[in-house]
């Protein structure tokens, strides 16, 4: 399979998983075109152990939380630049607005506050709960992409949604 | 009560644009042309730093080798008067 295949074959399930971890579609672009190419770079590694889906799956994950990883850091560094220059823009152009293209303008406000809950938790437990209720992924397939237990993403699936309704709770 | 996960299924999939696949094949273009691959920029690191720490360690030798014959030769050079005092 060539590259140009492989890209068209995967491309929404790069794009869209990454949307679920990013909520934004310039974000979630940025993210697809840095998997393709890290594709394109370890392809010849790849050494077909999971299946070819699975471990795009895999690098998309971790690419979704790299990304989340430098912007909470570029974040942090805006801040403290406001404080040390009066005249500053760094804070005021946050590029991480609510724009997910998967989302009706109706359901918006809705849908965003369940994608805010969504990002507060762990890592592990986000992945699990955006591969199963977002993604529509079997526990099985779970496991294989988190290269974990079944039990293991069954209980990660069991703690964030209790945490999520906790919260709802709190917030109502 | 709903599972309030359960308004998650209201997200719909999305097409990714059309103009990706060209942005990617123009960053694979760059990385070719510039041969700067994230393995190179790495290595060029690591020599750099290698060359760093022997010349720091050079240098933190050649001062303590230094001090070390300054405190040697105010010896030798305080002993005669030491010497005359007996």
């Amino acid at each position: 399979m060539d590259f140009k295949e492989l890209y068209n074959e995967h491309k929404n399930q790069v794009y869209n998983l990454a949307l679920q971890y990013v909520q934004n579609a310039e974000d979630a672009q940025e993210i697809t075109q840095d998997v393709f190419i890290k594709v394109h770079q370890k392809l010849a590694d790849f050494r077909h152990d999971a299946k070819l889906s699975t471990w795009m799956y895999r690098i998309t994950i971790n690419a979704s939380l790299d990304f989340l990883k430098a912007k909470k850091s570029q974040k942090r560094f805006a801040f403290i630049t406001s404080i040390f220059q009066k005249e500053s823009t760094a804070l005021k152009h946050d590029h991480s607005d609510f724009n997910h293209p998967g989302v009706d303008m109706e359901q918006k406000e809705e849908i965003r506050k369940i994608f805010e809950l969504i990002n507060q938790l762990p890592e592990n437990q986000r992945t699990a709960i955006i591969l199963s209720k977002l993604e529509h992924r079997t526990v099985q397939e779970i496991a294989d992409i988190m290269e974990t237990s079944y039990k293991s993403v069954e209980s990660l699936i069991f703690r964030g949604k209790d945490k999520i309704k906790k919260q709802l709770a709190k917030d109502n | 009560m709903q599972e309030p996960l359960d308004k998650l299924k209201r997200v719909q999939r999305t097409e990714a644009p059309p103009f990706l696949f060209t942005r990617i094949e123009a960053q694979l273009e760059y990385v070719k042309e510039t041969k700067l691959t994230p393995k190179f920029a790495f290595a060029v690191c690591s020599v750099l730093l290698l060359v760093l720490s022997v010349n720091f360690y050079i240098i933190n030798n050649t001062t303590k080798e230094q001090h070390s014959q300054n405190i040697s030769y105010s010896e030798t050079s305080l002993s005669p008067e030491y010497n005359s005092l007996y």
